[in-house]
């Protein structure tokens, strides 16, 4: 097996150990709320998008590759889908406004917001 | 992401050459149409007629995109003033059951000069901590190439200067990519690791990095025996409370088109940032160490980013940018100064003056101005 083999190996296994320890071990809850989940997260690379601008079955999606793309465990991710979708615009709303901006202002912005969490302290289709 | 060749034409990286479709009726008509160009604009037709069943699975557009007014070299007897719509970026993705999900995004950049898929994936999501990627992905070493690039995220107009050299931006290869992140303590604190294997970085010996993208097994001058895969790896902690994270990553293989012969690249990163209320102070550095048949290459890159948000809608922003190369003339640096102006959420103005240092001293007054319209959509 050649070295570089050896190391996507080491790679894959280191990985699949850390799996195996039981998510007692590593993860408490925290009593975070999904707000300050969702304002830790999101801005920590980009603009927070507002919840109006999709509906909740294309929130499903985006937050599938986002879980990806930001590595989230499934719990954080949860709580953020949870958010977005308490402020998702209905199907109705979406079929009524295909013709309209998307960038209105989300109704619910300041849901639960701490003022001293990144982000979150800002309107939220200015956030970061 | 292209280059021009001697005519001043620019060509693509990776570019297929064009299909020609001859009409039975009339030869000399011809119509020119490349593989990807024939697939963007395919998905764009079955995106509109997307029935609403479709719609419901969550099978949706996305993009970004922008304009963006440059002058180049001020100061100097060459300079140049051009307009770009660098991107119209297409991405495509729905969540096909509980457990998988497909996406994709179609490159349509410098006005259509470039159009290609960025990347195009299968990802299996059943497992708390392990997301499992198949397909065309970008490459996800160190931070910006992966994450930050998009001119909608990227806090300045362009990319860091050099350090895009030593770790090709925008990389993505075909692959099997696996990743997660793991919850360790309370508030979220998480490890987060990438493994992957890909076709790999391809070229001559002591060829230059960037322009080792696009491994098209077709187009090997070696036979066509593909067996250079380079294989990956980042692990990083996210220390998400204190606003900080940091990790390192390396990828090495064979880069040499030759079946007969090996050279290995092999490239060590790390990356880390710290955000604390409107400061974000982010840096990356990259090592590469290439092999010839004579001596090693050592090639490094990187950049130091701050940008703080001054209120809603401004945001400075400074960054430094280099790379150290062999031999002292091809070595560079880079300050820039930028400011972001917010449209909304959604948009953004951004305005960039760099001040270009090169070792050779070839081009004294090089600096640039570039000012860029970007949206998300």
């Amino acid at each position: 097996m050649s070295k570089r083999m050896k190391l996507f190996g080491a790679a894959v296994a280191s990985a699949a150990v850390i799996l195996t320890i039981p998510g007692s071990l590593l993860a408490q809850s925290d009593g975070r709320s999904d707000v300050e989940i969702w304002a830790q997260t999101c801005s920590s690379c980009h603009n927070n998008q507002p919840r109006s601008k999709y509906d909740s079955v294309k929130w499903e999606s985006i937050m599938m590759h986002m879980q990806l793309v930001a590595r989230l465990p499934d719990s954080d991710a949860q709580a953020v889908l949870r958010y977005l979708k308490r402020g998702a615009r209905s199907q109705e709303q979406a079929a009524a406004s295909d013709t309209q901006s998307a960038s209105a202002v989300d109704p619910a912005a300041t849901e639960g917001a701490s003022p001293k969490k990144p982000a979150a302290s800002k309107s939220e289709p200015h956030g970061r | 992401m292209d280059r021009r060749e001697d005519t001043g034409v620019r060509i693509p990286r990776g570019k297929q050459p064009p299909l020609e479709l001859h009409f039975a009726s009339n030869r000399e008509h011809t119509m020119r149409i490349r593989p990807a160009e024939f697939l963007a604009w395919g998905l764009i037709a079955a995106s509109v007629a997307m029935p609403k069943s479709t719609a419901a699975q969550g099978l949706m557009v996305s993009g970004y995109a922008d304009l963006q007014a440059v002058v180049d070299k001020i100061g100097s007897d060459d300079k140049e003033f051009y307009l770009d719509n660098y991107h119209f970026n297409m991405l495509f993705m729905g969540k096909i059951s509980d457990n998988m999900f497909v996406s994709s995004e179609v490159e349509y950049e410098h006005g259509g000069e470039e159009i290609e898929f960025e990347y195009g994936f299968l990802a299996y999501t059943g497992i708390d901590g392990l997301k499992i990627v198949a397909g065309k992905f970008i490459v996800p070493f160190g931070r910006f190439n992966r994450d930050l690039h998009p001119t909608w995220i990227n806090k300045m107009p362009d990319r860091p200067n050099g350090f895009k050299d030593i770790f090709p931006q925008t990389y993505s290869e075909v692959g099997l990519w696996v990743s997660g992140g793991v919850a360790a303590g309370t508030s979220g604190n998480r490890f987060v690791y990438d493994a992957w294997m890909i076709n790999g970085l391809l070229g001559d010996e002591g060829a230059g990095i960037r322009g080792m993208r696009d491994n098209d097994r077709d187009k090997l001058t070696g036979g066509g025996k593909d067996d250079n895969k380079m294989v990956g790896a980042r692990v990083g902690f996210d220390f998400a409370p204190a606003g900080f994270d940091i990790a390192v990553s390396v990828q090495t293989g064979n880069y040499l088109d030759d079946p007969d012969r090996d050279l290995t690249l092999t490239l060590l990163g790390a990356d880390a940032a710290y955000r604390f209320n409107d400061l974000e102070i982010r840096g990356e550095i990259v090592r590469a160490n290439q092999e010839t048949f004579t001596d090693d290459l050592n090639k490094t890159g990187g950049y130091l980013q701050a940008a703080y948000r001054a209120g809603p809608k401004v945001e400075p922003v400074i960054r430094w940018s280099a790379r150290n190369m062999p031999g002292e003339s091809a070595d560079q640096s880079r300050l820039s100064l930028g400011l972001n102006l917010f449209v909304n959420a959604s948009s953004s103005v951004r305005v960039a003056y760099h001040i270009n240092s090169e070792e050779d001293g070839f081009e004294k007054d090089n600096d640039a101005f570039a000012i860029q319209w970007n949206v998300v959509f």
